[in-house]
C-alpha cells in the first residue's frame, strides 16, 4: 500500500478546527470594542483603534490555543493511526496559518474602522507610540505581530506538553521556561512587553536585531518542541 | 484485509515496577484474539504497544514484519478502541465520526450509519451527554467501521448493558465474515465471550501464561467427578486447578487433556469426565500463580 503524506490533512483540519476558535475569540474582542467606543464617547476620550486594542488578548488567546493543542489534539491523533511527526508538521503548518488569520483579522476590521471613521468620527486614537502603531508601516507592525503571536502559540504549546508529559510538578518548570522565553521575546520588542511586569531589556531600536531575535527564539521553541514529543507516550 | 502483529521479547518497565516481562507473541491475521488477564496484568499497556501509542523498554513490536512505532503506513492499520474520557466532548456523533472518515482508508460511512442506527444512538446530542453504555457503543462504532486490519478493542463493552453486548458481538462476528482482519479482544467477561475467540492470550503478572487456539485450550480444561477415592486416585499425578467437595462425592478440574486410554479408564471407574469452561480456566490458572 503506497503512502499518502497526511500532515498537509491535519495542518488543514487543525487550521480550520482553530479558526472556528478564533472568529468565536473575535466576535467577543469586538463587542467589547464597540462596547469601549461607546463608553469613551460618552467621556469624551479616546481608545485604541482595533489592531492595537486587541493585540494584547489575541497574543493571550494564542497561548491558549497552544496548551490546548497539547492536551487536545496528540491523543486523538495518534489514536487515528497518525505519526507523531505528521502530527508535528502539521501542528506547525496550521500554526503559521493561524497566527497570519489572526494577524488579518484584526487588521481587516481596523480598515473597515477607518472607512467608517471616515464618514463619522470615532473616538479612536490613531496616535500611539506602540510598534503596533500603524503609522509606522502596516507591514512592519503587521510581520511584528505574527512574529509575536507565532511565538506565543509556541510557548502555550510546550507548557502544554510539558504538562503532558511531565505531569505537574515539572510542569511548573516549563512555565519557567515560558516566563523566560516571553522576557526573551519582549526583550527584542522595544517598548512592547506583551506581559507587562516582566522587566524588560531592549537590544535597541533595530528591527533586523528584534526580527531576528524573535526568528532564532521560534525556531529554539520548535526544535525544543520537536524533541519533547517525538517519542512521547500518549495518555490514555 | 488483516494484518499481523507480533511481540518479540517485549519488556515494559516503569519506574519502579516491571510492567511487561519477556513477552514473545504472535497475534496470526484474520483471527480473532481474546486477551484475558486479571486487573493490572498488562493487557492495557501490551496493546497500547502495538498501537505505537508507547515503546517498549526493550524487545521489538512489529506490524506486518515491520516496527510500528511512528511507522506512518503500519499505524494507519492499526486501531486501539479504549473507554475514552468524553467529558470535555461537546461535538455530536456525526462530527466525531467525520474523524475517522478523514484519516482511515477502509472507513464505511454507510456501515457506521447503520451501527448507529442498531445501538440507537442519538445522532444530535453532544457525546458528553450521552450514557456510558452509550458512549461505549460510540467506540464500538468507531472502531467496527474503520475496518482497519488490525483492530483492538480493549474493554469496550464497560457501560453496556447485556443486550447491547449482544449486539455487538453479533456486529463483530458478521462483518468479520465479510471483511476479515485480525481483532484482539481484551476482557475479563470470559464466560460471555468466549465464543467469538479463535485463539486465547492468558497474561498474568505481565507475564504470557497461555498462548494457545481455544479448541486446544478447552481440551486442557478437565472435570472429573465420582467418589472422592476413586476421584483423588485418578488425579493423582495430574494439576489440579480445582476441587469441590459434597457428601462422598468429588469433583476435581485438571489441567492437562485426557488422553483416549485415561477417558476409557474414568469412564470403567464410573467417574464422569466434562469440561471446565475457560472462565473457570482463567480463574485458577492465574490464582494458582499465587
Amino acid at each position: 500500500m503506497k503512502s499518502v503524506k497526511l500532515y498537509p490533512k491535519i495542518a488543514v483540519d487543525l487550521f480550520t478546527e482553530q479558526l472556528k476558535w478564533s472568529l468565536w475569540f473575535f466576535s467577543f474582542v469586538t463587542i467589547a470594542h464597540i462596547i469601549g467606543l461607546v463608553i469613551v464617547s460618552i467621556n469624551d476620550a479616546h481608545i485604541q483603534e482595533f489592531f492595537v486594542f486587541s493585540s494584547y488578548s489575541v497574543a493571550i488567546f494564542l497561548l491558549v490555543c497552544g496548551i490546548i493543542s497539547a492536551y487536545g489534539f496528540m491523543g486523538q491523533f495518534v489514536q487515528q493511526g497518525i505519526t507523531r511527526k505528521d502530527l508535528y508538521i502539521g501542528t506547525v503548518i496550521s500554526v503559521f496559518a493561524l497566527a497570519l488569520a489572526v494577524t488579518l483579522i484584526p487588521l481587516a476590521i481596523t480598515g473597515i474602522e477607518y472607512l467608517i471613521s471616515s464618514f463619522v468620527a470615532l473616538p479612536i486614537n490613531t496616535n500611539t507610540d506602540t510598534v503596533f502603531d500603524l503609522s509606522s508601516g502596516w507591514l512592519l507592525a503587521t510581520s511584528t505581530f505574527f512574529l509575536n503571536v507565532t511565538t506565543y502559540y509556541l510557548i502555550g504549546w510546550l507548557i502544554g506538553v510539558g504538562y503532558y508529559r511531565f505531569g505537574w510538578v515539572i510542569g511548573f518548570g516549563f512555565i519557567a521556561i515560558a516566563i523566560a522565553a516571553l522576557s526573551l521575546n519582549s526583550f527584542f520588542w522595544v517598548n512592547n512587553s506583551v506581559v507587562p511586569w516582566i522587566p524588560y531589556n531592549s537590544v535597541g531600536a533595530s528591527i533586523v536585531l528584534s526580527v531576528s531575535g524573535s526568528l532564532i527564539l521560534i525556531s529554539l521553541l520548535l526544535l525544543f518542541i520537536r524533541i519533547l514529543t517525538r517519542r512521547i507516550t500518549i495518555k490514555l | 484485509m488483516a494484518a499481523e502483529g507480533k511481540l518479540s521479547n517485549v519488556t515494559l518497565k516503569f519506574r519502579k515496577s516491571e510492567a511487561l516481562k519477556d513477552i514473545s507473541l504472535t497475534f496470526d491475521p484474520g483471527k480473532i484474539y481474546g486477551l484475558i488477564g486479571r486487573n493490572g496484568a498488562g493487557k492495557t499497556v501490551l496493546l497500547s504497544l502495538l498501537a505505537a501509542f508507547r515503546e517498549p523498554t526493550t524487545g521489538q513490536v512489529e506490524i506486518d514484519g515491520e516496527p510500528v512505532f511512528e511507522n506512518a503506513d503500519k499505524m494507519q492499520q492499526v486501531s486501539f478502541i479504549y473507554t475514552k474520557n468524553y467529558e470535555e466532548e461537546y461535538e455530536n456523533i456525526p462530527l466525531i465520526l467525520k474523524f475517522s472518515e478523514r484519516y482511515r482508508p477502509n472507513y464505511d460511512k454507510d456501515y457506521a450509519y447503520r451501527l448507529l442506527k442498531r445501538f440507537k444512538l442519538p445522532l444530535d446530542k453532544p457525546i458528553n451527554k450521552l450514557s456510558k453504555g452509550m458512549q461505549a457503543a460510540l467506540n464500538v462504532v468507531i472502531g467496527l467501521a474503520s475496518r482497519t486490519p488490525l483492530t483492538i478493542f480493549d474493554e469496550v463493552y464497560l457501560g453496556m448493558d447485556a443486550p447491547t453486548r449482544v449486539i455487538f458481538y453479533e456486529e463483530l462476528l458478521a462483518d468479520h465474515i465479510k471483511h476479515p482482519r485480525t481483532f484482539i479482544l481484551s476482557t475479563h467477561l470470559v464466560s460471555e465471550m468466549d465464543y467469538l475467540f479463535d485463539h486465547v492470550v492468558i497474561i498474568h503478572e505481565g507475564r504470557l501464561l497461555l498462548d494457545n487456539d481455544y479448541e486446544s485450550i478447552s481440551a486442557q480444561g478437565v472435570s472429573i467427578t465420582g467418589a472422592a477415592d476413586r476421584v483423588d486416585a485418578f488425579v493423582s499425578d495430574r494439576k489440579i486447578l480445582n476441587e469441590q467437595k459434597l457428601g462422598g462425592t468429588k469433583s476435581i478440574m485438571t489441567y492437562g487433556a485426557l488422553s483416549e486410554e485415561d477417558r476409557l479408564s474414568a469412564q470403567d471407574q464410573g467417574l464422569e469426565v466434562g469440561p471446565v469452561s475457560l472462565q473457570d480456566l482463567f480463574i485458577h490458572l492465574t490464582e494458582e500463580v499465587h
